[in-house]
């Protein structure tokens, strides 16, 4: 149980670090070269926090509806499939 | 000037001495010596010993035409390096398996995919083709259950329409064109640009673009454990290399590609097989690389050999550790499974480097090869490409880090009361050194850069970028973790496009049975009867007795005959 939690801490820590990061170095353009920011959403810093969150959600969204219309039982196939 | 030895027939040849050997050791260590030997050549073409690179050899005059069998590049050579080392990787891994049957076809279409790498002509690469297609399927019917049969009959059916389209393809190429040579494919909208049409139809099929996919999402999970290893390293990946050699910079690919990267990955996310899983990601993860491949800039194309090699390695690294939680608990499906940590704590850190790698996780390969793609969408100005491919990226992280993991190895309240078999050493020995070769590419992408064609401009490990892929994936996980136990795996399949050649090719061959049969029976009757009276009127003594209704019947024809006859004389 305590390494749970510190996995846990640690897990916290470590997204609000990466938050703190991502505001000092003003994202995408830390180099030079980078610098040009390529979408406008470039210009958002922790851009890809946000997009990985609700792109997460997106996903997880999408796919459970998948899963909901597209799944049939294990004998579905069963009847027709008689080859071989 | 040393003479040229082709790899692909040295290995095709070489691999049918297998059954010849009795002795059960020299049998073995001369299964990992072929493909050793493969590497040893590449690495002598390498240092330039037959020539300098780029070469043509094994020139034959055949009929009108003047095949190349060998035509060497830096291309040609890097897909045949990943080929070949996973080929290693994946004889040690069945370095324990007692069979020829599975070997010899497995050899067999690596031989003649190095064939078709090599290949000079667009005749030599058919030929080769072909081959790769009929030794995959052996290799899947060594696996001897009815579920392997079954997929390997509609696996060489779809490999029979790819391959006739690109024959077909080929052959109207040559006649516009008069050529044979392998080269980019004039593009555009219209009839004349068929031949081109067609053979990208024929290269679609075996790079799994849906709706041409389901002979792999079905195929592979059918096969052996080891021998799904080497058809989830070949046919896709060798179809990857022909489009990018003649298919480059075709805007239609960049959203094939886009949409098959976040097609793979829904339909992987909601998968229960565990290999079938895997298969569904090779399709999200050759979208990257159809998509780099129709983006055609030179970062772009690098991009897409570069994790077309990256895919290789980490794609069979998986492959293998999922071969080996089948072989060792006898289950297939992520439901079965749970709570296996104490007892395959290898296979998950195993597993743990092959799913960083194929997510993209810093210091694992797919970093440094997928981002290259990615970027590139960034300089061609693609936004709706970039974020279908980031999208693709966050839900391959979702279900290969995350999902099975969680399913396969905690969840201790799901553990299957089995007796687990112990798996041999060399299972692990050929997962290991591809679980080094993923950290090594990732930590020194200088490596794999250096072999591709076009010189690179990139550097994955600028801290923006790493920052943006950590933070990707740290959010991600919050929502994941929320609903992780109502995104529960069950025993259900999962219907895909496949439902309609299953559905109505089922009901095409029940109308052809019940209603076609009968209707043919009928006309058998009908015909056999007539002409048995027809006998009976030209000759009443060797006739058997028939009814009044075919007595007229025949009398008709026989008038129908004359009056044909009277009409066509007139």
């Amino acid at each position: 149980m305590i390494k749970h939690n510190l996995l846990l801490v640690l897990y916290i820590v470590s997204l609000i670090l990466s938050i703190l990061v991502g505001f000092l170095i003003g994202y995408r353009s830390i180099l030079p070269v980078m610098a040009e920011t390529h979408f406008i959403w470039d210009k958002i810093p922790n851009f890809s926090a946000l997009f990985g969150f609700f792109g997460s959600i997106v996903l997880l969204t999408v796919s459970m509806m998948l899963k909901m219309v597209l799944s049939r039982d294990e004998d579905y196939y069963d009847e027709s499939d008689d080859l071989g | 000037m040393a003479m040229w030895m082709h790899p692909g027939v040295l290995i095709i040849i070489g691999s049918l001495l297998l059954p010849v050997i009795r002795d059960k050791r020299l049998k073995k260590s001369y299964f990992i010596f072929l493909p050793v030997l493969s590497l040893v050549l590449l690495i002598l073409v390498s240092f330039n010993l037959f020539g300098d690179i780029p070469f043509t050899s094994w020139n034959i005059h055949f009929l009108d035409y003047d095949l190349v069998l060998c035509k060497v590049d830096r291309l040609s050579m890097i897909f045949a390096y990943a080929f070949t080392i996973v080929t290693i990787c994946a004889n040690i891994y069945s370095y324990h398996v007692k069979k020829d049957l599975e070997h010899i076809p497995a050899m067999l279409y690596f031989g003649s995919t190095l064939g078709m790498i090599f290949a000079g002509d667009l005749f030599t690469l058919f030929i080769f083709w072909e081959l790769m297609s009929l030794t995959a399927l052996f290799l899947i019917w060594s696996n001897k259950t009815q579920n392997a049969k079954r997929a390997g009959f509609r696996y060489i059916l779809w490999h029979i329409f790819g391959g006739v389209c690109l024959l077909g393809g080929i052959l109207l190429h040559l006649h516009n064109t008069g050529s044979i040579d392998i080269v980019k494919f004039p593009w555009g909208s219209g009839i004349e640009y068929l031949s081109s049409y067609l053979i990208l139809v024929g290269f679609m099929v075996n790079a799994a673009v849906p709706p041409f996919h389901t002979w792999l999402t079905d195929a592979y999970p059918a096969a052996t454990v080891t021998g799904a290893v080497y058809l989830s390293a070949f046919t896709t990946k060798s179809a990857v290399y022909i489009l990018i050699r003649c298919f480059s910079g075709i805007n239609v690919l960049i959203w094939i590609g886009a949409i098959m990267a976040i097609y793979g990955v829904l339909f992987a996310l909601i998968q229960n097989d565990i290999r079938k899983m895997l298969s569904y990601s090779i399709i999200s993860q050759i979208g990257y690389m159809i998509c780099g491949i129709g983006l055609g800039s030179n970062m772009a194309i690098n991009g897409s050999i570069a994790h077309a090699f990256c895919h290789i390695l980490y794609k069979s690294l998986l492959f293998m550790t999922a071969g080996e939680l089948i072989a060792s608990t006898g289950k297939t499906n992520l439901s079965d499974l749970g709570g296996l940590y104490k007892e395959k704590k290898a296979t998950f850190w195993i597993y743990m480097i092959g799913a960083l790698s194929i997510s993209g996780f810093p210091l694992f390969s797919g970093f440094v090869s997928k981002s290259m793609i990615i970027e590139s969408s960034a300089y061609l100005n693609q936004p709706f490409v970039w974020i279908l491919l980031e999208l693709a990226s966050i839900g391959t992280f979702l279900y290969i880090v995350l999902k099975v993991p969680r399913s396969i190895w905690f969840t201790k309240d799901k553990r299957p009361n089995i007796d687990m078999i112990r798996s041999p050493i060399n299972m692990y020995i050929g997962m290991g050194i591809l679980a080094a070769l993923c950290i090594i590419i990732g930590v020194y992408p200088n490596l794999l850069y250096n072999l591709l064609p076009y010189p690179v401009d990139f550097d994955p490990y600028r801290a923006s970028h790493i920052l943006s892929s950590v933070q990707l994936f740290l959010f991600a996980f919050i929502p994941f973790w929320f609903i992780r136990d109502r995104f529960k795996n069950e025993n259900k399949i999962i219907l895909d496009i496949d439902w309609f050649f299953k559905k109505i090719g089922g009901g095409f061959m029940t109308f052809c049975r019940s209603y076609l049969g009968s209707f043919r029976d009928s006309v058998n009757d009908s015909v056999s009867n007539t002409i048995a009276s027809l006998v009976y009127l030209i000759n009443f003594k060797d006739a058997k007795r028939v009814s009044v209704d075919y007595y007229l019947l025949s009398v008709i024809v026989l008038f129908l005959i004359f009056f044909i006859y009277y009409v066509m004389m007139l």
